[in-house]
């Protein structure tokens, strides 16, 4: 019954989105002003609120399902079982293809409904465009739902009790990664819409790129969160001790990152100075083209991974016609009407515009360096050549000689000035920071008795950047003290807009992770021990001891707790690590649960093998172990990344002003 | 002027050009993927064995970590390692070909049951016959992972170095033997 009435709800979500977007677009045909136009938008402001309402309706109708266990649906069936935890039964809700794409579309209609809600200073018929635009793209979402991908299909005979959750889904992190990552590709379809309405209005100016931005930042920093914590998942979860693997899905969440990041720089300058809005344009239908490109790459199966969900031709012709639909209309609209937008201020190789565009540029290459490699083993299918794959050799060769040149521009952004700069402002500032970064790195080199010219690269152009941009801020906090001069730090601080801290965050979140990555890679240590009891092994500058293993029952498994000594020095640091490996005996599956020891952003990370029982050497366990130095500051980089991607929305400049245009 | 203006169509024509291979790609099969282990070692773990007979198996609901096989111990003739699972249906359609080809007795041939339910093996090891010589467990799919398997069934052939030196994805074809591990056994020597 109730997922009866939730699949109506979908239903008559799709109509009145239909309608709305259809309404929508032929009330305000020819009108571009604002006084017109407020009426309408109170009604189309109705109608998304109402596709809201619905498709809210159909997600927990769907929750309800499976909380209930009611195995009519077949998604619950194939998806839930009885014994499943609660709290695991309403995260299975997302864990299927067909509940997916709901909260996608949830999601979707979520932001919609922000952009309706949310005060800002446009003009009333734009705003209908944006919210008419995002209803059309809503139907074809809701379309497929209903038609090829239904979460609600009937399943007769009922069975008594429906398979598993797949056990690796089991998993607080892999709960949370999903919405995440979705609300950042679905993010940029706000972005996307507004390049829409501003294609069909001919009009461009400053308060477009304004308005869109703080979109644009939100959007890309939930998209942040959301591949970190996947990475951070398959690192802590999958046992390999790897964070990154340049597989096909994680290539299709790095796509659309990339092309957000330089959306967001392209349209400061949009803002700003009114320069490169054709490319702003470009990019912003882009970014949401890659995310659609990122959904279908991981729902089609087109393409070989991990992650492979079911592959049905059908289905994936259904998003690939989505796509098209909406990709390349927009990119019609594009051509069409892009030649009406003007080029804006003109500048100078040394100004901030230059600094700005060469962030794109090198994005760009990145962006076209990860699709490359990720279709390129397709495009050879395709022609008929022999199957091939393209692999993590290859994106790491590209990819540091195009993100370091970016790291090294992003140290000069803060000092330069928009149109023009002299040479004079980047060097006095540039080089004390050069030389903190090689005093850095002659440090680290000899603290850790190792060199390698990867590692000393990273380092330097990530300290280079951090003490430039921190350098920085700290003369600006003072100069913004200075009319003032007894005013306190904080003060001084909240007198920089917050849009420049969220910078100044997330270029420091880029050093962190340059760090983190340039350490991890020259400085990991991994192997492989046989231990008995009593016996000593060492990794990194550890000295593990094997105490023993002893068996635990718990509530739902039994456990082989292997003990573990870490000692370090004189042995006067001791922790003990407990890995363990569980047998459930609900499902009979067998699940390693690593031990990670984090010091200082550095991990040991032991896991517990299988015991040995030949002859010679019984008693003694296979033990695998690892030392990652710094790792875990590549996910606490991506986290201050995200965080100033936030923190620019609370700027000052889009608080709705008491005499705002229109609701 | 015009010039300008065609080249405001690229994103377009690239986007077609793009799903041109997008589509021809979806109707591609993504399984006819050769291993990128073939010429390597096999990769030298120790495995818990399921025990079908006798009373342990009735005894036993979970693997007993006190059966244990090393991979490496396998070493001295060519073998097959055959990936299955109770739950697979294309399992189903080789499994009169394995069973044929244990009577034959040519090759030793190791099963793997890959993310099963012990109790569920032995059933339908018991319905449909065992061909196998050994049963190996993976169950959370670990050996899988390092085998590179990612559907069952998958069919792996080593040599008497235990160095792969075949790999079938999916159901092997009914001359497996002849066809496909015979040229693969001969070539190695």
């Amino acid at each position: 019954m109730i997922a009866f009435i939730s699949q109506f709800s979908l239903a008559l979500a799709t109509v009145l989105a239909l309608f709305g977007a259809w309404a929508g677009f032929r009330a305000v045909k020819g009108v571009y002003t604002n006084a017109p136009a407020v009426p309408l938008l109170i009604a189309v402001q109705r109608n998304v609120l109402l596709v809201f309402g619905l498709v809210c309706m159909a997600f927990f109708g769907l929750i309800y399902s499976f909380v209930v266990s009611d195995f009519s649906v077949r998604n619950v069936a194939e998806n839930s079982n009885l014994a499943l935890p609660v709290f695991y039964k309403v995260a299975a809700s997302w864990g299927s293809h067909e509940g997916s794409f709901l909260l996608w579309v949830l999601m979707f209609a979520g932001w919609m409904q922000a952009v309706a809600a949310a005060r800002f200073e446009v003009s009333a018929c734009f705003k209908v465009r944006v919210l008419a635009t995002l209803q059309l793209v809503l139907v074809g979402f809701l379309l497929y739902l209903l038609l090829a991908s239904n979460p609600f299909e009937y399943l007769s005979p009922t069975p008594v009790d429906g398979r598993d959750l797949n056990p690796l889904l089991q998993d607080v992190i892999m709960i949370i990664h999903p919405p995440m990552l979705y609300m950042g590709y679905v993010g940029f379809a706000v972005t996307f819409a507004f390049a829409v309405a501003g294609l069909l209005e001919g009009r461009f100016d400053m308060t477009w790129a304004r308005w869109s931005r703080p979109w644009t930042n939100v959007a890309w920093a939930f998209l942040t969160v959301g591949i970190a914590l996947g990475s951070w998942w398959a690192y802590r979860e999958l046992g390999w001790g790897g964070w990154w693997f340049w597989d096909p899905v994680e290539n299709a969440s790095l796509m659309p990152w990339l092309a957000g990041t330089a959306l967001i720089h392209s349209l400061a300058v949009s803002e700003k100075r009114g320069a490169l809005r054709s490319w702003t344009l470009l990019l912003a239908l882009t970014t949401f083209a890659l995310s659609l490109l990122g959904t279908f790459l991981v729902r089609s199966g087109v393409l070989t991974s991990v992650h492979a969900f079911a592959t049905d031709p059908e289905r994936g012709v259904f998003i690939l016609a989505l796509l098209f639909l909406v990709v390349g209309s927009s990119y019609i609209l594009y051509a069409m009407k892009t030649g009406e937008v003007g080029q804006g201020g003109d500048f100078k190789a040394t100004g901030r515009e230059s600094l700005l565009l060469s962030n794109n540029v090198l994005m760009s290459a990145a962006l076209v360096t990860v699709m490359l490699g990720t279709l390129y083993p397709l495009v050879v299918e395709v022609i008929g050549a022999r199957k091939m794959s393209v692999g993590q050799p290859y994106f790491e060769a590209l990819f540091a000689p195009i993100l370091l040149p970016a790291v090294l521009l992003m140290a000069l952004g803060p000092d330069s000035r928009w149109r023009e700069t002299s040479l004079a402002r980047y060097i006095k500032p540039g080089a004390m920071a050069v030389g903190v970064a090689l005093l850095v790195v002659l440090g680290a080199a000899l603290f850790n008795g190792h060199f390698s010219l990867l590692w000393a690269t990273g380092v330097v152009c990530a300290v280079f950047m951090a003490v430039a941009t921190l350098t920085h801020a700290a003369v600006a906090t003072r100069k913004a003290g200075a009319p003032i001069p007894e005013s306190g730090l904080l003060y001084r601080m909240r007198r920089l807009s917050l849009s420049y801290w969220g910078m100044v965050l997330a270029h420091l979140g880029v050093a962190v992770f340059v760090v983190g990555v340039s350490w991890v890679k020259t400085f990991e240590t991994e192997t492989d021990a046989v231990l008995k009891p009593g016996e000593t092994t060492e990794i990194g500058p550890w000295r593990v001891t094997f105490i023993g293993v002893d068996s635990v029952q718990r509530q739902n498994h039994v456990a082989a707790l292997g003990v573990f000594e870490l000692t370090r020095g004189d042995g006067t640091l001791i922790h003990l690590l407990e890995p363990e490996k569980r047998r459930y005996q609900s499902s009979e599956q067998t699940m390693t649960e690593a031990a990670i020891h984090t010091d200082l952003f550095s991990d040991v990370y032991i896991s517990l093998g299988d015991a040995i029982q030949s002859s010679t050497s019984a008693g003694s366990w296979g033990v695998r172990l690892y030392h990652k130095p710094l790792i875990n500051l590549i996910w606490w980089g991506c986290a201050l990344m995200a965080l100033g991607g936030l923190l620019t929305v609370f700027d000052r400049r889009y608080r709705p002003k008491k005499t705002g245009m229109l609701a | 002027m015009i010039k300008k203006r065609l080249r405001l169509y690229l994103p377009i024509l690239v986007l077609l050009f793009l799903g041109v291979f997008l589509l021809r790609g979806l109707w591609l099969d993504p399984k006819k993927l050769p291993s990128a282990l073939i010429g390597k070692p096999v990769p030298a773990v120790v495995l818990p064995v399921l025990s079908v007979e006798g009373n342990e198996a009735n005894a036993l609901q979970v693997a007993d970590i006190r059966l244990l096989q090393r991979i490496d111990e396998l070493k001295g003739q060519p073998w097959v390692l055959n990936v299955f699972a109770s739950w697979c249906q294309a399992c189903l359609i080789e499994h009169p070909h394995f069973l044929e080809l244990a009577k034959q007795k040519k090759v030793r041939l190791v099963g793997l049951a890959y993310k099963d339910d012990l109790a569920n093996t032995r059933r339908w090891l018991n319905q449909y016959g065992n061909p196998y010589d050994l049963i190996l467990i993976d169950q959370n799919g670990q050996y899988g992972i390092e085998l590179g398997v990612y559907g069952v069934p998958e069919t792996f052939l080593m040599n008497s170095n235990n160095t792969i030196i075949h790999k079938q994805v999916g159901p092997v074809p009914t001359d497996y033997f002849q066809s496909m591990a015979l040229p693969a056994i001969e070539a190695s020597r």
